[in-house]
């Protein structure tokens, strides 16, 4: 039965049978055939047209017109077919129509895109970053600007040779009432000719550090491990890709490790009644700060802020243990030099950063002369090559860029609006880190960042800031905890000199007003003075810390019940959210190095 | 004489629609009557005519049905839809209105012309 109905189904849409079984004379017959092909119809539709046509021969037939007379009646085949087709097409069902149209319409889009990304394509590929400016030379002008003979970074280098490596039993935190500190001190008076090679260097009026991504081959006595900085020039340009992310900074931990030592070296020669000694090692500690910050890199700032800071840890420590070894004068040269450090201006300077960005910016974009241009394959090679270095899980290096690039180029920010953004986000981290803490919101520049990782859209359109850009939350804080810390020292060396000249401590601080303190510091946390009272007859200087409540004095503690000073100056989002407590300046509550915090003179 | 082909695009669906509007006809049926009617001036091949039925099939103008022929065979016939209907009568009156204004302009013979027409088409 089913083969029955095919059978009568597809005879009735055979074209073929249908002509043959017309017996029309072979010249009309060949017509009918070549419009139902050339119609290029359906099945059905073929069929509808041929046995019409049959018809209307077979009539004419009929009537006495000759077969020839008929073909050339009908016209050319081709067009009738073609016209037929149109006709016929205009017949169909309205939802084939919509077919037809969303096909045609899906295709004009895809047409459209790879027409786009063609062009997108050719833009990326044929564009070319021009290196114009030489931002590495800017990095180096200070270094550059320190004659060979004034540089203090050969001298350190001896220094530090002669230090060699460390022994890991020496903790270079640890403080005279450690129980390690005797073989600290013993290590420190073994290299005391090194040591007084660092304070001769901290005198210098430069560092004379050259960054580059090679290595100069006097350095090679410090690190022999990395002899292939020096001779590979494959090293060189692999490191080149990155711009300047690639630069090589190695004296940096070494200058910190300096630091520590002058630190021990001063309270070693504390132990030894030499305050001479222990002034030039703080003089030196603050000498060298300013050396580590030649390189105006935020990580060269923030190293030089932490040189400062255990300079003036050194500070506090001795003048609550042994104030009587530092003479008046050398508290007066003390208390002038602190006020003096990184110029008198304490803030947080992102020029390296400004110029590595700017670096990425020329190596990234065209340069139309206007300040414009668009993204090329090269900088993204290098961009992908960042990437890698920052943490993508594949062993090689990106070695060419994915078929996505062109879509990328499409989307990025231009070169302009990239370099506005990042002005703008600069210029906000700047002028927020300048306010003191009551005033500053620098969680809002990191949302700021944060914001151009929000979306996939935002994050390409601004990719180089989201990898490039720093977090600045915790950066930009760094100053102005210094600025309290160093702040609390100037106080703490006023209320030594009143006590020597009173024989007590003051009541308050204005009682040092004006002349041992042009002015009572601000807390940081709040505007308002510092706070000072007197706890069984010993000095307690503090800031109302991170929760921003007036604890009285009280440290905070952690989670398990133990002092914890250091939470009292941890700067959370969320103020309320911060360790109960306050951040206790002066004297310190000593925090043994590996043990719980135990309250110092006046701490507790 | 024959009609230029724009000229017929025009004409040559007004002329079919007349056709229809006396009842059904299949298309040799409507060569034959169009032929004779104006004397071959109106006459058209099939390659012109089924793609316009087709057409006007596809506008809704007109209709078609396969049935038995008088001579017993069966054919495809047309007819006219009322929207046809409308049509036919809009379009009548254009091209009267557009006789009129030859007619005046002396470009066609104005009464002898249109007589001769109103007379070859039945009404």
């Amino acid at each position: 039965m089913r083969d029955i109905v095919r059978g009568r189904l597809s005879g009735r849409t055979d074209v073929k049978r249908l002509v043959a079984a017309a017996e029309l004379p072979s010249p009309l017959a060949s017509i009918v055939l070549e419009v139902a092909r050339r119609s290029r119809l359906w099945r059905l539709e073929r069929a509808d047209v041929a046995d019409e046509l049959i018809a209307h021969f077979v009539d004419g037939l009929s009537a006495g017109s000759s077969p020839q007379a008929l073909a050339d009646a009908f016209g050319p085949a081709r067009q009738a077919a073609r016209l037929i087709r149109r006709a016929k097409r205009r017949n169909r069902p309205l939802l084939w129509k919509a077919w037809v149209r969303s096909v045609q319409a899906v295709g004009l889009v895809v047409g459209l895109v790879v027409v786009i990304y063609i062009v997108a394509a050719i833009r990326l590929f044929t564009g070319r970053p021009v290196l114009a400016h030489d931002y590495l030379a800017d990095l180096n002008a200070a270094a550059l600007a320190v004659p060979q003979t004034q540089r203090a970074w050969p001298m350190y280098r001896t220094a530090l040779v002669a230090l060699g490596e460390i022994p890991k039993e020496i903790d270079l935190r640890v403080r005279p009432a450690d129980s390690d500190w005797d073989e600290v001190a013993e290590f420190v008076a073994t290299h005391a000719e090194a040591l007084d090679l660092v304070r001769q260097a901290a005198a210098r009026p430069g560092l004379g550090y050259i960054v580059g991504f090679v290595m100069d081959e006097a350095d090679l006595a410090l690190w022999p491990e990395m002899e292939r900085y020096v001779h590979d020039r494959n090293v060189e340009m692999e490191m080149a890709k990155a711009g300047l992310m690639g630069l090589l900074l190695p004296h940096m931990a070494q200058l910190r490790k300096l630091g520590q030592l002058l630190a021990l070296d001063a309270h070693r020669a504390v132990a030894l009644g030499d305050g001479a000694l222990a002034a030039a090692d703080i003089e030196a500690s603050l000498g060298l700060a300013e050396h580590v910050r030649e390189a105006p890199f935020l990580i060269n700032e923030l190293s030089s802020l932490r040189v400062i800071g255990g300079a003036l840890t050194t500070v506090g420590e001795i003048l609550a243990e042994h104030p009587e070894i530092f003479t008046d004068s050398q508290l007066h040269a003390l208390a002038h030099r602190l006020a003096a450090v990184h110029g008198g201006r304490i803030q947080l300077r992102l020029d390296g950063e400004k110029l590595v960005f700017q670096d990425w910016v020329q190596r990234l974009y065209t340069d139309d002369g206007q300040g414009d241009g668009h993204l090329t394959a090269q900088g993204l090679r290098s961009l992908a090559y960042v990437g890698w270095m920052e943490g993508d899980s594949s062993d090689v290096p990106p070695s060419r860029v994915g078929p996505l690039a062109p879509a990328l180029g499409l989307v990025m920010a231009g070169r302009r609006e990239m370099t506005e953004e990042s002005s703008r986000l600069f210029a906000l981290a700047e002028a927020e880190s300048a306010k003191p803490l009551w005033e500053q919101d620098l969680f809002k520049i990191d949302r700021n960042v944060e914001q151009h990782k929000g979306s996939f859209i935002h994050m390409a359109r601004y990719l180089p800031i989201a990898l490039l850009m720093p977090a600045f939350a915790k950066a930009g804080r760094s100053p102005q905890m210094l600025i309290q810390q160093r702040d609390a020292m100037l106080v703490a060396i006023g209320l030594e000199l009143y006590r020597r000249l009173n024989g007590a401590w003051p009541q308050s601080l204005e009682m040092l007003v004006p002349e041992l303190l042009p002015a009572v510091p601000a807390d940081r946390f709040d505007g308002r003075p510092l706070r000072y009272r007197l706890v069984d007859g010993t000095p307690l200087l503090y800031s109302i810390g991170a929760d921003r409540d007036d604890d009285g004095g009280r440290p905070p503690l952690d989670a398990r019940g133990r002092l914890a000073p250091k939470l009292g100056a941890r700067v959370v989002e969320d103020p309320t959210k911060a360790a109960d407590g306050d951040w206790i300046l002066w004297p310190p509550v000593l925090e043994p190095v590996g043990g719980s915090g135990s309250p110092g003179r006046a701490g507790g | 004489m024959r009609i230029e082909r724009e000229l017929m695009r025009g004409a040559g669906p007004v002329a079919v629609l007349k056709l229809l509007q006396r009842g059904e006809m299949y298309g040799y049926e409507m060569v034959e009557t169009l032929s004779e009617q104006t004397k071959g001036v109106l006459g058209m091949g099939q390659s012109t005519l089924y793609p316009m039925l087709y057409n006007l099939q596809a506008k809704g103008l007109i209709t078609s049905r396969r049935r038995q022929a008088d001579s017993g065979r069966q054919r495809r016939y047309y007819a006219l839809t009322k929207k046809g209907s409308k049509r036919l009568a809009s379009e009548t009156k254009q091209w009267q209105a557009l006789v009129g204004a030859m007619g005046a302009l002396g470009i066609v013979a104005g009464r002898e012309h249109g007589a001769s027409v109103a007379k070859a088409t039945p009404a």
